[in-house]
């Protein structure tokens, strides 16, 4: 077995051993090129590189990404559930990589990790905004396949439903319930905005239309793209059973700009078409004023991080200044 | 004493960005330089506004309240005795935010009226005191 890294702190010896552990001592495997990726977010470090292993008489080369979780970070969630969600949407419509293999126990490189397979790409959202052709392509091709993600049929996610079924009268109860406990144990100090925030939209949780597996974090940023065409969604990471309209409401959040790359009713009629759901202005506007709060309950979680000295990531450190601007959003909604 | 501790920071954030900076390339070591610059700025030009916020803030949510546990019948909590200092004014602050989160807690959940208004208000104060690392245009 062999390892080539070009970063001085990779964790090649590591996770060369560990393949060994999965593939076995005998199939020649080998890693090289690991390298540092950037833009992976603050929850996990990423990292590719390319395994090849022989594989009855030949030897098979892949190219990977290595996913690691990060000490600490904004989300409390396991990369376990993540991989599962991959395995769970191979041989679906909805593009994902395909994922490889997965250390949960972190005994191998001091923390747990999963290898996809690379899927050709970039998730730069500059190289879409400044080519308005392309961007409507990745959009409506977006459109599409997150439609295709929520048509599926759940339980897809078996072993993640929790206390009580998602049901279409719970969806938005349990997405609250489960936000609102990581705000209770991540505040800081008193945060009176945030908590009659939570009350309000309590007291006006819509019923879905339908409950399905809902991304979580869809966004441009984990969005890949390549030659102006939609090539694989990222970052499974917050993937829940719920209502799928939260997923819409996320991806046109005023924080991260999407509308210049396609008008949002553009986006919705693709969506609608696709997936035969109604999308209600109403409901939608729900979904953008929970957003907002999670977004908030996010960015307490990064400051407690660095606050309790889980984490030494700078831009983590001052995250809590940040619910200001996403409540005043909130409020600002709200009062439309 | 000069600089005063702000004056300081500003100058510390300055220097990092025209000199420090353009040293490292892309990577970790850039981003969290960037990030702590940010940050020092931001906390470099809050300092000055900070006992003004606290001492606005805190009269406005007191006195908010006041109204508000008179229209629902409750009475306020006894609050900390303000005392001149900015950590004695925190104190101040954190109390009455802290009641008003038990007060947001326990009324119903119909948007309008005072507590909206004012929670607007407290979340106005606050993003004018520039700690945010976001704008939103």
């Amino acid at each position: 077995m062999t390892a080539e890294s070009s970063d001085g702190d990779s964790p090649a010896g590591g996770v060369l051993r560990f393949l060994v552990d999965e593939i076995g001592e005998r199939a020649g495997v080998a890693i090289r090129d690991v390298r540092r990726l950037s833009g992976a977010g603050n929850a996990r470090d990423a990292w590719s590189l390319d395994v090849s292993w022989i594989d009855g008489h030949d030897r098979t080369e892949q190219a990977c990404v290595m996913l690691v979780k990060a000490d600490g970070g904004q989300l409390e969630t396991g990369l376990a559930l993540e991989f599962r969600t991959l395995q769970a949407l191979q041989d679906t419509e909805v593009p994902v990589p395909k994922p490889l293999w997965l250390d949960e126990s972190g005994r191998w490189i001091g923390r747990p990790f999963f290898i996809t397979a690379l899927v050709p790409g970039t998730a730069d959202e500059r190289a879409l905004r400044s080519n308005t052709g392309a961007a409507e392509r990745v959009m409506l091709d977006l459109a599409t396949a997150v439609a295709r993600l929520h048509r599926l049929v759940p339980p897809l996610l078996e072993g993640s439903e929790g206390s009580y079924p998602v049901t279409a009268e719970t969806a938005a109860a349990r997405q609250l319930e489960e936000w609102k406990d990581v705000f209770h144990r991540n505040q800081l100090g008193p945060q009176p905005a945030v908590s009659f925030a939570f009350a309000w939209l309590e007291a006006h949780a819509p019923v879905a239309e339908a409950v399905s597996l809902v991304h979580g974090d869809l966004r441009l940023g984990n969005v890949l793209h390549d030659k102006g065409r939609l090539t694989c969604l990222l970052d499974w990471e917050m993937a829940h059973l719920g209502d799928p309209i939260e997923d819409l409401a996320w991806l046109y959040r005023r924080l991260w700009n999407a509308a210049p790359l396609l008008d949002p009713s553009q986006f919705l009629d693709r969506y609608r078409a696709e997936s035969g759901f109604e999308v209600s202005s109403r409901h939608l506007a729900y979904y953008a004023l929970f957003s907002e709060v999670k977004h908030a309950v996010i960015s307490m979680t990064a400051a407690r991080s660095f606050h309790d000295g889980r984490t030494c990531n700078l831009r983590m450190a001052d995250r809590h200044a940040s619910v200001a601007t996403v409540m005043s959003e909130f409020y600002r909604l709200v009062s439309l | 004493m000069r600089p005063l501790p702000h004056e300081l920071l500003g100058m510390v954030a300055a220097a990092l960005t025209d000199t420090v900076l353009p040293a490292l390339t892309d990577g970790p070591a850039r981003r969290q330089l960037k990030a702590a610059i940010s940050i020092i700025a931001r906390s470099a030009a809050a300092i000055p506004l900070m006992d003004q916020y606290l001492r606005e803030d805190i009269d406005d949510v007191a006195s908010t309240l006041d109204g508000l546990g008179a229209d629902v019948g409750r009475t306020r909590l006894p609050g900390v005795a303000r005392g001149p200092t900015v950590p004695d004014l925190i104190v101040e602050h954190d109390a009455v935010h802290a009641e008003l989160e038990s007060f947001c807690e326990a009324v119903d959940a119909a948007m309008g009226g005072d507590l909206a208004a004012l929670l607007v208000r407290v979340l106005d104060r606050e993003l004018a005191l520039g700690l945010s690392p976001w704008r939103l245009s």
